[in-house]
């Protein structure tokens, strides 16, 4: 018996204990579930200790006695080892000391998103807004004026921070617009967008479907 | 006993008294009627009348069950006649004189309650009014009866009463009690009545006073009492209960009374000391008093113990009337608010047999909440509606292998130009004149989504590869990492089998691995991949960025193109924002999952974006094979697909129709 | 107001927020120093990022054995999980020593089957929910939704030969195209200020993800 074969029967075993989720919660989708579980934690595991800790770590102290030591390069290994030691004592629930790494991670992280956030996604997408008026043919024009519209529309749908009712006072009029007229507008562009999203992931999920089947109908059919 | 009705006011008496005990006439017919008693002046014959229940019927006893002393009362009453005079002592005689003032009215209570002392009898002088009874004290000097004279005439007495008080006897008590008895009177006197004869004065002295031994025995009762008397070191003796009795003085008059008891007595004006605590010592209870005490009082006094510090209330009020007060009570905050105790008075004490039942109780009621049924418990029903449902999308899935007839080819899409320049920009690499630089393929997605994603991620790598491009394939994810393995083996596999052509890796394909941190992996790769990836997904790390397929690759900008199979928005997000930091020109094409196409169209060049081409989903992956003509898994999974696409399209529609029309006739 | 400051919380804050401005300015000041600081930074995240897969599998596994350990109720399955880790571990580590691509067998028949029959499972919870929306009263956001979904699924589904072309592919694909973008495009600008701000409050230690 090829090992395909195993593999696809536990593979078969395994699609229809989880799809037996439809008739309701049983022994068998739960199984199947933590067996599920259990495995991709593993490789997860597996992956990281054998593509980055090993080369990036291991791999440099092995690699000392073979060739010069550079000191910038040892300084920089020995601060990536504290580092990997710090961050490691976080497996102790206690732990203080870990938060060091954490914070060097958080800092890191939140600077890259910010300046990917700028760059990459906030002022294009604005210059896009508001710059390209397809002036081209009326159809264009229109999709440009619908698309622009669209954008202020569903920006102005958050107005968290606008006040619509001071004590005593009167209502601003722009407020009042907001609120009346161009929120509503936004919230039909919104819920347009996630119509197209739950469409897709429904498509993904079919397609997820149909190739289960296909396995199954393949196994069945040798 | 036999019963002899007064010849005056008819009312019982038993026969061994001599005058009537209501109307005290002589209850002889032969004596002559005595003094009537001033009607308005007594309207109770007696002070015995006044406190008396009047009975009804004989209640005689019969003699001989009398006690001792009665009896000799009435032998005393027997032999009192022969004197030929009252035998009443000088001090009863007076409650029947008629030279006693009128008395007053006696108090309403007294009158409700005792019909018989309304009904014409009088009011002894001394009871009615304590002014009245003034007499000199001769008048009080009847004969008095055997066992009278007898109490007074014995100078001994058992009982030693406390020091007498060189003060007078309070009013009332002067003019109530005996006279100062006659010294032959009081040789008579039993024990207890010798009390009241005036005691010497060079025995009085304020003293505590001790049990001492008497001529005649004294009675238990009294003798437990002596401690009392060291009550007498009390200066402040008006609030005190345990104030000794007044000591009887010698009267105004000159005339000695008959002593009072003990009780009576009152200690010779003390110098009065100023209170304090040191001055008050406790007095000691007697055993039959502290065993009524209860015992968790705490710092209850009792015999042997320590008193309590007493509690002073340092509490000087401020305002209102009683400002400078102290010892006032505090509206706030004592009224207001309440505080507990600091003692406890009350402790729950439980019986045996109230615990056992106290038990019961609890474990009937833990066996209750244990029992508790769900508070609301749908009655078992199937999921008949989720089955339907299910069952639909599984048949609309096999119909299109059963019947693909019944479905048409994928129809050409409006946004078909996405997919075409997406193909587009990646057959534009392989034009002449165009660098040879290898593409870098982004797997963004997880194993879940490999059904949707890896048939694309596997025509872009066939395609590219059929250009003669080496594939570099990285995963941003454990999982992906390992799918993009798949991906590349087997769209090396397919190019092979249909070309001839071996593909070997290093040269025409490498899968560098996982890159790690998301957005700040992308950030180092970018910049600097060799330092990222020291070796690839096989663990190979010798000479690795010196294979062909990765030769001149120092930056994201040596790539030719970036291919990026996302699964989600964040992770293609990621990847453009980098790049476009880096200002990389080369062409980027997208992969995404349908269902993130929306949040990835606004990157498109045709919205003004970077991205130059993108193919969304399982439909458009089937439209690239079909336009690069390399038919693959997408074609094939697309009719089983398309089916179950148009079935939920179906079953949505019509359970929303349902849906609608049941609350519309709801609601008429 | 006394305030009391711990040495620890500003140690970690000084970390936080000094790795982020170093980071950050290399993306608008190109100075070599910078650029290297900034890099070396990066690198540590990275490393330190796929360390954070170990602690989180560990922390995965230690629920699981203390599940069953403690004997609860479902505890036979935490076994399962566990097993299952052991197992990957030894087919990813071992067995390549000597020659069994074990863990690959392991991702193929267990990791990617698993993964598409959830997916797979996920149609029926969606089509399911789909089909009871006007169970409510619908809202505006509601009402777009479902056109736009059901439009969506009948354009992406292929056509039938016995039916006609209604032409729902086309107005599929302009929504798609046209409103969807516009919206697309709103989110995208609004979840940009978000990361903005989320990212700025980490840098000026108004939030500490990484503790007080």
């Amino acid at each position: 018996m090829s090992t395909d074969l195993i593999g696809a029967a536990v593979g078969l075993a395994l699609t229809v204990m989880i799809l037996s989720y439809v008739l309701g919660d049983n022994p068998l989708f739960r199984i199947a579930m933590y067996l599920f579980v259990g495995v991709a934690a593993g490789y997860a595991v597996v992956v990281a200790v054998q593509n980055v800790l090993i080369p990036q770590l291991v791999a440099p102290v092995l690699a000392l006695g073979s060739q010069t030591a550079d000191v910038g390069a040892l300084t920089l290994l020995g601060f990536s080892w504290l580092l990997a030691l710090l961050f490691l004592l976080k497996l102790h629930p206690a732990n203080q000391i870990g938060r060091i790494p954490l914070a060097l991670l958080a800092g890191v992280g939140a600077a890259v998103a910010i300046g990917g956030a700028v760059t990459g996604t906030l002022l294009p997408q604005t210059a896009a807004t508001a710059f390209p008026l397809q002036l081209s043919n009326l159809g264009a024009l229109a999709t440009s004026l619908i698309v622009a519209g669209g954008v202020i529309a569903t920006l102005l749908t958050f107005h968290y921070g606008v006040r619509f009712s001071a004590r005593g006072a009167e209502v601003d009029p722009v407020a009042r617009v907001v609120t009346t007229a161009i929120a509503p507008v936004g919230q039909v562009f919104i819920g347009l967008t996630f119509g197209v999203m739950v469409a897709g992931l429904i498509a993904g999920a079919a397609a997820a479907l149909a190739e289960r089947l296909s396995v199954v109908r393949s196994l069945l059919g040798q | 006993m036999a019963v002899v009705r007064c010849p005056h006011c008819q009312k019982p008496n038993p026969d061994f008294l001599e005058l009537c005990q209501y109307c005290d006439q002589s209850l002889r017919e032969d004596a002559g009627p005595a003094e009537p008693p001033p009607a308005a002046a007594n309207p109770a014959a007696s002070s015995w009348d006044a406190l008396e229940t009047p009975t009804s019927g004989d209640e005689a006893q019969p003699e001989g069950d009398l006690p001792g002393w009665v009896s000799a009362l009435a032998e005393d009453d027997a032999a009192a006649p022969s004197e030929g005079a009252p035998t009443l002592p000088d001090w009863f005689s007076s409650l029947s004189t008629e030279d006693a003032p009128v008395a007053s009215p006696a108090p309403k209570a007294f009158e409700a309650d005792d019909p018989d002392a309304t009904s014409g009898q009088s009011t002894p002088d001394w009871f009615a009014d304590p002014e009245a009874a003034d007499a000199p004290v001769d008048e009080l000097q009847p004969a008095l009866p055997d066992w009278l004279s007898a109490l007074r005439t014995d100078p001994t007495t058992e009982y030693d009463a406390p020091e007498p008080a060189a003060s007078a006897l309070p009013e009332w008590l002067q003019e109530a009690g005996p006279e100062a008895p006659a010294e032959a009177a009081a040789e008579a006197q039993p024990a207890w009545l010798q009390d009241l004869a005036e005691p010497d004065p060079a025995e009085v002295a304020p003293t505590e006073v001790a049990p001492t031994e008497a001529a005649t025995p004294e009675p238990a009762w009294l003798a437990s009492l002596a401690p009392l008397g060291a009550a007498a070191a009390l200066s402040d003796a008006d609030d005190d209960p345990v104030k000794p009795p007044p000591q009887p003085g010698p009267a105004d008059d000159g005339e000695a009374l008959p002593p009072a008891p003990a009780w009576a007595l009152e200690d010779e004006e003390p110098p009065r000391a100023p209170i304090g605590e040191d001055d008050l010592s406790q007095a000691e209870l007697p055993a039959w008093l502290a065993a009524m005490r209860p015992t968790e009082i705490q710092g209850a006094p009792h015999s042997g113990e320590q008193p309590e510090p007493a509690e002073g209330d340092s509490y000087e009020e401020v305002v209102g009337v009683l400002a400078g007060m102290r010892g006032v009570l505090r509206a706030e905050p004592s009224v207001v608010l309440p505080g507990k105790a600091a003692n406890q008075i009350h402790t729950l004490t439980a019986t045996e047999s109230q615990n056992k039942a106290a038990q019961v109780l609890a474990a009937l009621a833990r066996a209750e909440v244990g029992q508790a049924a769900p508070a609301t418990r749908r009655p078992f029903s199937l999921p008949l509606l989720r089955w339907l449902v299910a069952a639909l999308m599984l048949l609309a899935a096999m119909v299109p292998f059963w019947a693909p007839e019944l479905f048409g080819e994928p129809a050409p899409l409006v946004v078909g130009s996405e997919t075409a320049l997406a193909a587009q920009a990646i057959e534009d690499l392989g034009r002449d004149g165009t660098p040879r630089r290898p593409v870098l393929m982004v797997i963004d997605y997880e194993p879940g989504q490999a059904a949707e994603l890896s048939p694309v991620a596997e025509v872009f790598a066939r395609h590219i590869l059929r250009l003669g491009l080496p594939v570099v394939a990285v995963g941003t994810a454990p999982g992906s990492a390992g799918v993009a393995e798949q991906v590349l083996t087997r769209s090396a596999q397919d190019m092979s089998n249909v070309s001839g052509f071996d593909y070997e890796p290093y040269t025409h394909l490498v899968n560098l691995g996982y890159l790690p941190g998301g957005g700040v992996g992308v950030v180092e790769f970018a910049v600097d991949p060799r330092r990222v990836f020291l070796s690839d997904f096989s663990g190979h790390g010798d000479a690795l960025w010196d294979q062909p397929a990765l030769a001149g690759v120092e930056s994201l900008s040596d790539f030719g193109a970036l291919v990026i199979v996302s699964g989600s928005p964040e992770g293609a997000r990621a990847w453009i924002e980098q790049t476009a930091f880096i200002n990389a020109d080369h062409p980027i094409v997208i992969a995404a999952s349908a269902g993130a196409g929306p949040l990835l169209r606004p990157y498109l060049a045709s919205q003004g974006g970077p991205v130059d081409g993108m193919v969304t989903g399982l439909r458009a992956a089937a439209q690239y094979e079909r336009h690069a003509g390399l038919v693959g898994d997408a074609t094939e999974r697309w009719s089983a697909t398309g089916g179950i696409l148009l079935m939920a399209a179906i079953v949505i529609l019509i359970g929303n129709v349902l849906a609608g029309l049941s609350r519309l006739r709801l609601r008429r | 107001m006394k305030v009391s400051i711990r040495f620890r919380n500003v140690l970690l804050t000084s970390i936080a927020a000094g790795a982020g401005l170093l980071t950050l300015l290399g993306y608008f000041i190109p100075v070599p120093l910078l650029l290297a600081v900034r890099m070396q930074l990066v690198s540590w995240a990275t490393l330190l990022a796929a360390i954070a897969v170990l602690i989180g599998a560990y922390s995965l596994i230690k629920a699981h054995l203390r599940n069953f350990m403690s004997f609860k109720t479902g505890g036979a399955y935490s076994l399962v999980a566990v097993l299952g880790f052991v197992a990957m571990l030894i087919a990813g580590i071992v067995t390549p020593t000597v020659g069994i691509p074990a863990s690959a067998f392991l991702l193929d028949h267990v990791v990617l089957a698993g993964a598409t029959a959830l997916s797979a499972l996920l149609l029926f919870v969606l089509v399911f929910a789909a089909a009871r929306l006007l169970r409510r009263p619908p809202s505006l956001i509601g009402s777009a939704f479902l056109i736009a979904l059901v439009i969506s699924l009948i354009g992406l589904a292929p056509t039938l030969t016995a039916l006609p072309d209604l032409g729902f592919a086309r107005i599929a694909d302009w929504i798609a195209q046209t409103p969807a973008v516009a919206g697309g495009r709103g989110l995208l600008i609004g979840i940009a200020l978000g990361v903005i701000a989320t990212g700025l409050r980490v840098l000026l230690a108004i939030d500490r993800p990484y503790g007080d």
